[in-house]
Parts: C-alpha cells; sequence; structure tokens
C-alpha cells in the first residue's frame, strides 16, 4: 500500500473518526437547536404573537456555524498533542496526509456542515407548523448567501488558525489561539496603517482633502474601490493586503498547521 | 530488526544518551533496565517514532520511525506505562483499531481478554487501571506486530494478574517477534525476558542474554558477607553473591542482583563480556 496516501484507508480512518467523534458533534448540535425551539416554545406558552424575523435567524444560524467550525478542533481533536492521550492516534496505522485530512474536512467541513444543517432542519421545521412565528424560510434568505459568500475567507482562516492553535498548544489552547490570532491581526492592522500613513501619507492626505464618503465593512471594499485607481501605489498596497489577507493567511495557517502534525513528539 | 548507532539524545539542556549503540534481533524478549531517568521510555519512543532522533541512526524494520509511514506503524505497537483510554467499549476500541493492522486476530484479542477476565462490552475508560493495562495488552498481543514495545508492563496488575502476563508474552513469542520490556519490577518478569539490556547514563553498560550472563558471572548464596564479590547484598537466609565465573560454573541468574552489579563495577563487567 502507498504509504503516503492510499484511498481505502483513508476512508476507513475518516468513518473511524467520524463514528468516535459523532456524539460530541450530536451533542453540540443538540445544544444549538435548543436555542430556537426554547425560543419558540416561549413563544407558544405565552401565546405571543411577535414574529422572529428571518434576518435575526441568518444572523443566527451563521454565528453558530462559524463557532462550530472554530471550536470543532478543540472539542473533536483537543487530545492529539497530548503526551499520553495523544499515543491512540498518532500510533495508527495510516499516514500523516491520511490523518490530517482527515482531520480537516471532520473539523471544517463535516461539523459546520452538521451544524448548518441541524439548524436550518428546526428552523424550518418550526416555521413549517407555524408560519406566523418564524416568518420565512432562512435557508432562501437572500442575507444568508451574502453573508456565506462576502465572508469567505475568513470562513476559512479562523478555523486554519484554530486547527493550527490546537496542534501547537498543549494547554489553554483556546485562550493562547485567541491571544495568537488577536496578535497577527494587530500586527497585520499596525503594518497596514504604517504603509497607509508612513509611506502614501501625502495621497492619503489627498484623497481626505477630496470629502468622499467611503463605506468599508470588508477588504473588498478597498479593492473594487475606483477612487484609488489613480494611486497606483496604494493601489498595489490594498491588493497586496487582500492576497495576503484571502490567500496567504488561510494557506499558512494550514500549512503551518500541517508542518506542526508532522512533526509533533510525545 | 532495530539498528542504533551512536545515538545521541537530550531533552534541551538534559542529556538523555551520549553514545548508544545497540543491535536488536527478532525471536527475542528483551528486557530493558535502568535506573529512573535513564531514558528506558525514551529508548522506547525513539523506536517507535514518537521523538525525533537528534543525532545518529536509529533503523527499525528498515524505516525510519519518526517519519511514521503507515506500513511501519502497522508492525509496531508501544504499550506506554500510563495510557489514558478512549470513551469506547473494549469490543469497539478494538475493531475500529485492529482493522488497520494486517495481522489482528479478533479471536485471540477475545481469547486473551478472556484469559485476563476483563469484560469487553465495559466502557474502556471505565475500567480500573489495572483493567485497562491488561485490555491494551491484550490488544497488542493480537496485533501480532513484528515489535512490541512495553513500558512497565507489569506495574499496577495483580498477583495472578502478573503470571498471566508472563504466560501471554511467552506464548505471544515466536521467531519473527521482538519484544522489547522495559521494567523496574525485574522480579514480576523474570525467566520471561532474554536478552538482558541494562541502560545508564553513559550507554548500554550491558546487552547479554542469560545465558552468556551465566556463562561469565556466578550467583551464588553465602552466609558471610564476601568482600572480594563483585556485588553483596543482604537477603533473608544470608548474601546473594555476583563474582566473576572464573571456574564454569552455572548458576541462576539473579537479575536484580546482576542489575546491581553491573551499575557498581560498570568498567568490570563491560571487560568481563568482552573479553
Amino acid at each position: 500500500m502507498n504509504n503516503s496516501f492510499h484511498i481505502k484507508r483513508f476512508g476507513k480512518l475518516f468513518s473511524k473518526e467520524l463514528s468516535e467523534r459523532a456524539p460530541i458533534i450530536l451533542k453540540f448540535c443538540a445544544i444549538v437547536v435548543l436555542l430556537p425551539i426554547a425560543l419558540w416554545i416561549t413563544l407558544l406558552i405565552f401565546n405571543n404573537t411577535t414574529s422572529i424575523s428571518t434576518s435575526g435567524r441568518v444572523m443566527y444560524l451563521v454565528t453558530v456555524t462559524f463557532i462550530s467550525a472554530v471550536a470543532a478542533p478543540f472539542n473533536l481533536y483537543k487530545s492529539y498533542n497530548h503526551r499520553k492521550k495523544g499515543l491512540d492516534y498518532v500510533s495508527l496505522p495510516a499516514s500523516i496526509n491520511e490523518k490530517f485530512l482527515s482531520m480537516t474536512i471532520i473539523s471544517m467541513i463535516v461539523m459546520p456542515l452538521i451544524t448548518f444543517l441541524s439548524v436550518v432542519t428546526t428552523d424550518t421545521l418550526i416555521h413549517t407548523i407555524t408560519p406566523s412565528l418564524f416568518e420565512g424560510s432562512i435557508f432562501y434568505d437572500s442575507k444568508l448567501s451574502v453573508t456565506l459568500f462576502n465572508n469567505g475567507s475568513d470562513i476559512v482562516i479562523l478555523p486554519a488558525i484554530c486547527l493550527f492553535g490546537n496542534l501547537l498548544f498543549r494547554s489553554n489552547k483556546g485562550l493562547k489561539t485567541l491571544l495568537t490570532a488577536a496578535t497577527i491581526y494587530t500586527v497585520f492592522i499596525m503594518i497596514v496603517a504604517f504603509i497607509f500613513l508612513v509611506l502614501f501619507k501625502n495621497q492619503i492626505e489627498e484623497i481626505n482633502g477630496l470629502h468622499i464618503d467611503m463605506k468599508i465593512d470588508k477588504l473588498s471594499d478597498l479593492t473594487s474601490n475606483s477612487l484609488f485607481d489613480g494611486y497606483p501605489g496604494i493601489k498595489f498596497t490594498i491588493i497586496l493586503m487582500s492576497v495576503v489577507y484571502n490567500y496567504i493567511f488561510p494557506v499558512g495557517f494550514m500549512a503551518a498547521a500541517y508542518y506542526r502534525f508532522k512533526t509533533l513528539e510525545y | 530488526m532495530i539498528n542504533i548507532e551512536n545515538l545521541k539524545f537530550s531533552y534541551s539542556k538534559k542529556v538523555v544518551f551520549n553514545d548508544i549503540t545497540l543491535n536488536l534481533e527478532r525471536g527475542k524478549i528483551y528486557g530493558l533496565l535502568g535506573q529512573n531517568g535513564v531514558g528506558k521510555t525514551t529508548l522506547l519512543k525513539l523506536i517507535s517514532g514518537l521523538i525525533k532522533l537528534k543525532e545518529g541512526k536509529c533503523d527499525v524494520l528498515g524505516y525510519d520511525p519518526f517519519k511514521r509511514e503507515p506500513d511501519f506503524l502497522s508492525d509496531i505497537f508501544f504499550i506506554p506505562e500510563d495510557y489514558i483510554a478512549p470513551d469506547l467499549t473494549v469490543e469497539k476500541f478494538a475493531s475500529l483499531r485492529g482493522s488497520f493492522y494486517p495481522k489482528y486476530d479478533k479471536v485471540q484479542f477475545k481469547n486473551l481478554l478472556d484469559e485476563f477476565e476483563v469484560d469487553q462490552r465495559m466502557s474502556f475508560n471505565k475500567l480500573s487501571f489495572g483493567q485497562q493495562k491488561k485490555a491494551l495488552i491484550a490488544f497488542a498481543l493480537s496485533l501480532n506486530t513484528k515489535i512490541l514495545l512495553m513500558d512497565e508492563p507489569s506495574n499496577g496488575l495483580d498477583i495472578p494478574s502478573k503470571s498471566q502476563l508472563r504466560k501471554v508474552i511467552a506464548e505471544a513469542s515466536d521467531e519473527n517477534r521482538c519484544i522489547i520490556i522495559s521494567t523496574h519490577q525485574v522480579r514480576d518478569l523474570e525467566n520471561l525476558i532474554d536478552p538482558i539490556i541494562i541502560l545508564d547514563k553513559d550507554g548500554v553498560l550491558l546487552n547479554e542474554s542469560v545465558e552468556k550472563i551465566s556463562q561469565r558471572l556466578k550467583f551464588s548464596l553465602n552466609s558471610n558477607h564476601k568482600e572480594s564479590a563483585l556485588h553483596c547484598e543482604g537477603v533473608p537466609g544470608g548474601y546473594i553473591v555476583v563474582e566473576h565465573n572464573r571456574e564454569n560454573i552455572e548458576s541462576r541468574v539473579n537479575i536484580e542482583a546482576l542489575f546491581n552489579a553491573t551499575l557498581k563495577n560498570k568498567q568490570i563487567i563491560r571487560d568481563i563480556f568482552n573479553k
């Protein structure tokens, strides 16, 4: 058998990992679906006619799905780098590639997807039973697709950092990962601020003098803004920043997680 | 089977191995002895690929252990001293993991569990420490890997379990298998381990078969203390004396006395066995 990757062995590993982690995933899903159910029951008990808006429910769906992706490595693979508990995983006859891929798929796809589907199914059921209380289907809500597609890289970056943090730190994993992520973001913003405020000081003052209102919610608002077309230096920096944030960050963290995974000692 | 040459290893500033050379062969049950902190567990971890070699060579079945390739991992199993069991029944634990090992024998596992009186329907982490250890040993033996590494396997076992352990290990040993047992409880495994390896911070003090040890050293029970002996220790009924066996008198090797004699007379023991 191939020592790098063998599809049959991977399938066996994936089903083993999934069957062992299913109780944790289901427990998490049970908790996140309880909130809309509790809210619904409360509305029914108190005969409240207030309708819960789709936007609020979409917000809840996106938030819990994101939380599940971020928490997945800590919940499902917290023992992977434990000096004693980790032996069970590391000594299993499967390749590093198979183990890493299985961990990545379960943490970053399976758990968020099951969470997403659990909440959508629960919400749809409640909406079908009492359409007046849970108005409109969240699944077809335009806000959902907008939120998901506009934050594409954010959906990957934080879970990738968490995957890396879970393998890097042996204790207080969540806190240390959070601090690491905050430090990386702060340093990144400081570098960008330095570039704009020091290197492009004159151009920025010139843009400020134009008194144009700009709405910047996310990085793509900057890259797509034609205002910077006349300032090639700034435009280049914005594109570079976007490439670093959207591509280099997620790929870098995944690569770092893989390297750490491969070189873990027990 | 296991070829270690000029191995050097340290944990940050603490040097564990300065220069170790060892050659371990199939068909034997090695007893790995040494004082606390001398690096017995570290050696087992190096062989099983759990830690990375700093300097030297460690070839196990033709593989570099730290690469942790599946073909290598399916032929080696390490039983740690403390095992933290997952929240699964013993049966499920074994079936999920056993399928990755080509020579895993489910019937053998069941028989070993019966012998150890462990209920496979019980949750692994609900078993007592000794029961967990027995379940893990049963699983490890039923994998039929070429190399089996055991770190203090008799720790936490009750008296009947210790004799069961000796029996199952002896039964599991065959000409294609190499079993390495690191232990402080030499009495638990006496008559089982052969050859005997004694490790020290300076390296391998002894790596010899019991037969050769009994040819070169003489173990006797004397009524008087013998100053000229390599080692003399008081026991009920007299003194156990370890001497250079110049008269070729066969005697039964007392591993505990051998260990103490070796630590006290490192160079003399080396000279005796290097002749």
